[in-house]
């Protein structure tokens, strides 16, 4: 029995409804789906809310109570899938009970179920120096040492800064090397941050004494000492993208010895994770990545190479400054992969002949350019770079595109890139997972080598169905004959679009006016919503009555941003009911092959028309009878 | 929603959805309600309303009562 009366306790339809209006949903939304799912006694779904929460915005209130919820699931019998267990000791200069509960539930949404031990507060050195200690007890995997720049035993001032500065370093590698030493467990540690409240202010930076320029000193010597053995949380990176004022707060400092404020634990714990999932081998491998709206501005196919938006201009240079992030993602040893809906001749132009463009073609291991859905080609990638979608991160301009892998492939990370794209790299940049345990001159190359095997290997697509992700999108369509408000628009459409065009007639303004206006025309439009989108005016028809009996389609097109979606089913299921409006009993269509049209040519086939005269590869006339045409379009409905 | 039914929403998401609460609920009365749930609790209890206890009123808050009373004046205080 739910007690959806109890104050705060909404129900749950309501909450589910309020969560699928969002890409994604905003975290506390998903914790309290979590917590109404284990009211209602559905662990399974309980628990995959409550990780689910880990992968939303960074949200303390949140976070918490998706965690209390995991303890309840799993208490409850619930038994998750997960990719690997692990036995974690937690070593703290503070106290870490919420770290710990946080790093728990970032593991469980990467697949990894931790059995952690803590020690006490501030007792890190004993327990490390301690044969007979609880912390090799307890058999660890993993050591993690979480403290904060207190820890750092380094004076306000030093007379001898580099002794005071070796020292330490030295104090903290012979810790690491004790534990190794003695249990063979993989060391973490997080680093320092320096205090916002410097005495010495700007010319402490001069004086290498002054205790703050020795503890970014002591960042650079302990990340030298810790070389390929040793794991580094950077937390001085972290504090800056937490703002370091928010970072740590004195009130919990005093009150309960938090060395990490409580709204910066989230951002800690998932990076304390990555830099985990590194150590044992699951890191993120290879970033697939889309070519329009995500490399360079505006449709490579639409726009030509002079139109699209690369290197000049504000969005121009914000397009190359994140090939340029992109580009350092390869140097660091991720490999690239391209899937893009485009011809593949018109993607590659960019890369041939564009002066802007930082990315060669030769920094991807694949280039998969094609009409087929993005799921399909996620996994072709993984086929022929034989590696796991489950190791793969997708980055895609589209929502629609995002959430189609999300529901065929969720074991893909995907990243979900703002509006504008001077907000590209952040984005990505905010995605920990590529932490590799150590990088040799051997992973920077991967590249290279991976694309020597995906060009040695030759693999079938495996088949898959779109219909459920069709279904997914709740796609809306107006279909109107033109008016004077629409005029400009589908005179633009009937004058630029190139690729989904099976006629290419380029009617001027004056014409498209003069056969919306005769009865024997018809001139009418298409506009395309879906649950992410409004993609606007994206379809464009006119047919003409030629004789009593018969329709012919004289344009037919629509925008780029809208094929694979089935609009021109709709399209053509208007024109049937203008034919039985109009008492006629066939339509006619024709293909004209331009040298972008491609993609076009199969549309009559595949609503049911015949071939009539012409050629299936050339210029072709083809038929339907009306009564013969199929059912309405099922995945967009009529507004 | 008045202010209490808030306040015991927090508590209820930070300390067990099935508990009830009243002015005179304090921390030895509820199990979980310790040491360190009581750090997560203001700060669910700050998030929520928008403001910042004093770092002295923490230990002193560790009543249902307490809490809603000192919440009123901040409120009060802050013109909401």
């Amino acid at each position: 029995m739910t007690d959806v009366a109890q104050p705060g306790g909404v129900p749950l339809a309501e909450l589910l409804d309020e969560a699928r209006r969002h890409e994604l949903p905003p975290p506390e939304v998903a914790a309290t789906i979590a917590e109404q799912c284990m009211r209602l006694g559905d662990h399974a779904e309980a628990f995959s809310w409550s990780v689910r929460v880990a992968t939303l915005d960074e949200d303390y209130a949140s976070w918490h109570r998706a965690r209390r919820v995991i303890d309840d699931a799993l208490d409850a019998g619930h038994e998750p899938q997960k990719r690997r267990s692990l036995r974690l000791a937690v070593l703290g200069s503070y106290t870490t009970s919420q770290l710990v509960s946080m790093v728990e539930l970032v593991a469980w949404s990467r697949g990894i179920e931790l059995d952690v031990y803590e020690s006490g507060f501030n007792q890190y050195q004993q327990e490390i120096l301690d044969p007979a200690s609880g912390l090799y007890e307890f058999e660890p995997d993993i050591v993690l040492l979480a403290v904060e720049e207190m820890a750092a035993q380094l004076p306000h001032w030093s007379d001898s800064p580099s002794d005071a500065v070796a020292a330490e370093t030295e104090r903290w590698d012979s810790l690491w090397k004790a534990i190794e030493g003695r249990c063979g467990a993989s060391v973490i540690q997080t680093n320092f941050v320096p205090p916002v409240d410097d005495a010495f202010g700007h010319i402490g930076r001069r004086m290498p004494g002054s205790r703050n320029t020795m503890l970014r000193e002591l960042n650079r010597t302990l990340g030298e000492a810790a070389g390929d053995s040793v794991g580094i949380v950077d937390c001085e990176r972290l504090a800056a993208i937490a703002g370091a004022a928010h970072w740590f707060d004195h009130r919990y400092w005093f009150l309960a010895k938090q060395g990490v404020s409580l709204q910066s634990l989230p951002l800690l714990s998932k990076h304390i994770v990555a830099v985990i999932s590194g150590l044992v081998g699951l890191a993120r491998k290879c970033l697939v990545l889309d070519l329009d709206g995500t490399l360079w501005g505006g449709v490579i196919g639409e726009d030509g190479i002079e139109g699209i938006a690369l290197g000049h201009g504000p969005a121009g240079e914000a397009y190359l400054a994140f090939q340029d992030f992109v580009l350092a993602l390869k140097e660091r040893g991720v490999i690239l992969a391209i899937c893009s809906k485009n011809d593949h001749d018109r993607a590659m132009e960019p890369f041939e002949g564009h002066p802007d463009m930082r990315l060669k073609a030769s920094d991807f291991a694949i280039i998969v350019a094609n009409w087929d859905p993005k799921p399909r080609n996620i996994e072709h990638i993984a086929q022929m770079l034989d590696i796991s979608t489950d190791s793969m991160v997708f980055v895609d301009d589209q929502p629609a595109e995002r959430e189609a892998i999300r529901r065929a492939l969720p074991e893909v990370d995907v990243i979900q890139l703002p509006r504008d794209p001077s907000g590209y790299v952040a984005a990505l940049g905010a995605y920990p997972f590529f932490e590799v345990g150590a990088l040799t001159d051997e992973d920077r190359a991967r590249t290279d080598q991976y694309r020597s095997r995906a060009q040695a290997k030759e693999a079938e697509l495996s088949a898959d169905s779109i219909e459920d992700f069709l279904s997914s999108l709740s796609m809306r369509a107006e279909v109107a004959p033109v008016d004077d408000l629409h005029l400009a628009r589908v005179s633009q459409l009937v004058g630029k679009t190139n690729q989904f065009n099976v006629t290419t007639r380029r009617h001027a303004r004056s014409a498209i006016a003069a056969m919306a206006a005769d009865p024997d025309h018809d001139v009418f439009y298409l506009k395309l919503t879906d649950r992410f989108t409004d993609h606007g005016l994206v379809g464009v028809c006119i047919t003409k009555q030629d004789d009593p009996e018969t329709i012919v389609i004289d344009t037919l097109l629509m925008s780029c941003r809208v094929i694979s979606r089935t609009a021109e089913h709709t399209i053509f299921d208007h024109v049937v009911s203008l034919a039985h409006k109009r008492g006629c009993r066939r339509v006619v269509g024709t293909f004209i092959p331009s040298s972008r049209n491609e993609i076009a040519r199969d549309v009559f086939a595949r609503y049911g028309f015949s071939l009539a005269a012409g050629r299936p590869d050339g210029e072709a006339i083809w038929e339907l009878e009306v009564a013969d045409a199929p059912n309405p379009n099922p995945y967009i409905d009529i507004s | 929603m008045t202010l209490a039914n808030r306040l015991h929403g927090v508590l209820r998401q930070v300390l067990g959805s099935n508990l009830e609460f009243d002015d005179t609920t304090s921390a030895s009365d509820i199990e979980g309600w310790d040491s360190l749930a009581h750090v997560t609790l203001m700060f669910s209890v700050e998030q929520e309303f928008g403001i910042e206890f004093a770092g002295e009123e923490f230990a002193r808050l560790e009543s249902v009562g307490a809490l809603r009373k000192v919440l009123e004046e901040k409120l009060d205080a802050a013109g909401g």
